[in-house]
């Protein structure tokens, strides 16, 4: 018998983010519950914008590789990314959906 | 909202502050005299106007004074300039937690000699802004505000805000000569606070934004701050940013998109002067972006 797939997380943005795009195409985030404010440079905020909940790691890394083709891999630099916005609160939590 | 205060106590000083409306009830003629100069820079309540918010100043056993407005814990002042300090503060707080539609930045704003830019000195207490608003104003720079600096969230315009100066002892030596005979302050004001004869009031939009980081170099140094320091540095200057987050950052990405922005490592006053007013010629010449 085959073991069920493991569900994959796919980030979502925490609702109670504020994100202004600056004209340079970095972001500010400025989370309301917390009081963090932190800026992302243009690929993070690139990222940021694609942490819908409906998109998983993968599908994230994918679009970036599709936007920056001479780039090569970026799947270290998205997963840092990531772990940044999760290690200070910008990410909801709950963002691993079951079952599918 | 308004509260409904019809009747205010007598004697006292009247006066508005934006959209704020204060009286002061001072029962010593001495201190009603010198709050009246601290702050006679804003315009005076009209009669009918009911007050927003009521204060008192008294002096108590100890030779202390007590000041109290609208129910807040009452403060305790050793001097008069101390009360007249708490008094200010307590109004000025008020009225900052009740402005809409403006953008607050901790800092100056002054008006160019040639009436084109205004420029922002921002930064954190005790980084040398007054001292270098200061010196500006000595080389033909008109303050629009000192300390709270208020622009309008849609224009990014400052308001003019004539609040007195506070200026130590120390500043004052280290700044009056650069106005060398020429009478700039209005005179008798209470030790400590330093009101400008001329402000300015002009709606011309910020075009450089100058951030102190301490005098120590042989020559002063502006260093170009980009889009994303700047908005971060404008960020770290506000209260906005508390009461609503989301002008606050509108604010702070579309002041980033427009200004010049620059570290001042700074040399002493005359000469940061210098390099300020070439990075604000630059700025009208187009060289700057």
């Amino acid at each position: 018998m085959l073991a069920a797939p493991v569900p994959t997380p796919r980030p979502a943005r925490d609702p109670r983010v504020l994100d202004e795009l600056l004209t340079d195409g970095s972001m500010i985030l400025f989370h309301t519950a917390s009081r963090v404010l932190m800026t992302l440079n243009p690929t993070a905020a690139l990222v940021w914008d694609s942490c819908d909940g409906e998109h998983d790691e993968p599908a994230i890394v994918a679009t970036l590789e599709s936007l920056f083709p001479q780039a090569g891999s970026l799947t270290a630099d998205v997963r840092a990314i990531l772990s940044d916005l999760r290690s200070r609160g910008m990410l909801r939590v709950d963002a691993i959906p079951a079952g599918d | 909202m308004r509260s409904p205060l019809v009747t205010d106590p007598a004697p006292g000083v009247r006066l508005t502050i934006g959209a704020r409306v204060f009286h002061v009830d001072v029962a010593h003629p001495e201190d009603r005299a010198a709050l009246r100069a601290a702050l006679s820079g804003f315009a005076p309540a009209a009669a009918a106007q009911p007050s927003d918010v009521i204060c008192t100043v008294r002096r108590t056993a100890g030779a202390l004074w007590t000041v109290t407005t609208s129910g807040a814990a009452p403060q305790q002042a050793a001097t008069l300039e101390d009360a007249l300090l708490a008094v200010e503060w307590q109004l000025v707080t008020d009225m900052l937690a009740h402005q809409t539609g403006r953008f607050h930045l901790h800092g100056a704003a002054l008006l160019d000699p040639a009436g084109t830019t205004t420029v922002l000195v921002l930064g954190a207490s005790g980084v040398g802004k007054t001292t270098l608003t200061l010196a500006l104003m000595a080389a033909g720079f008109r303050p629009y505000a000192d300390d709270v600096v208020l622009l309008d969230a849609d224009t990014l315009i400052v308001d003019r805000f004539p609040r007195a100066f506070h200026v130590d002892a120390n500043t004052r030596r280290l700044v009056s000569p650069l106005f060398q005979d020429r009478r700039w302050e209005v005179a008798g004001l209470p030790a400590g606070n330093c009101l400008p004869l001329e402000w300015a009031s002009e709606p011309v939009p910020v075009g450089v934004i100058i951030l102190p980081k301490g005098r120590g170099e042989t020559h002063p140094r502006l260093v170009p701050l980009g889009v994303a320091d700047t908005a971060m540095a404008l960020l770290s200057c506000t209260t906005t940013l508390e009461r609503a987050p989301g002008l606050a950052l509108r604010a702070a990405a579309r002041l980033a998109a427009t200004t010049a922005s620059f570290a001042l490592h700074g040399a002493g006053p005359a000469a940061d002067v210098g390099t300020i007013a070439s990075a604000v010629a630059d700025r009208r010449a187009g060289r700057t972006s």
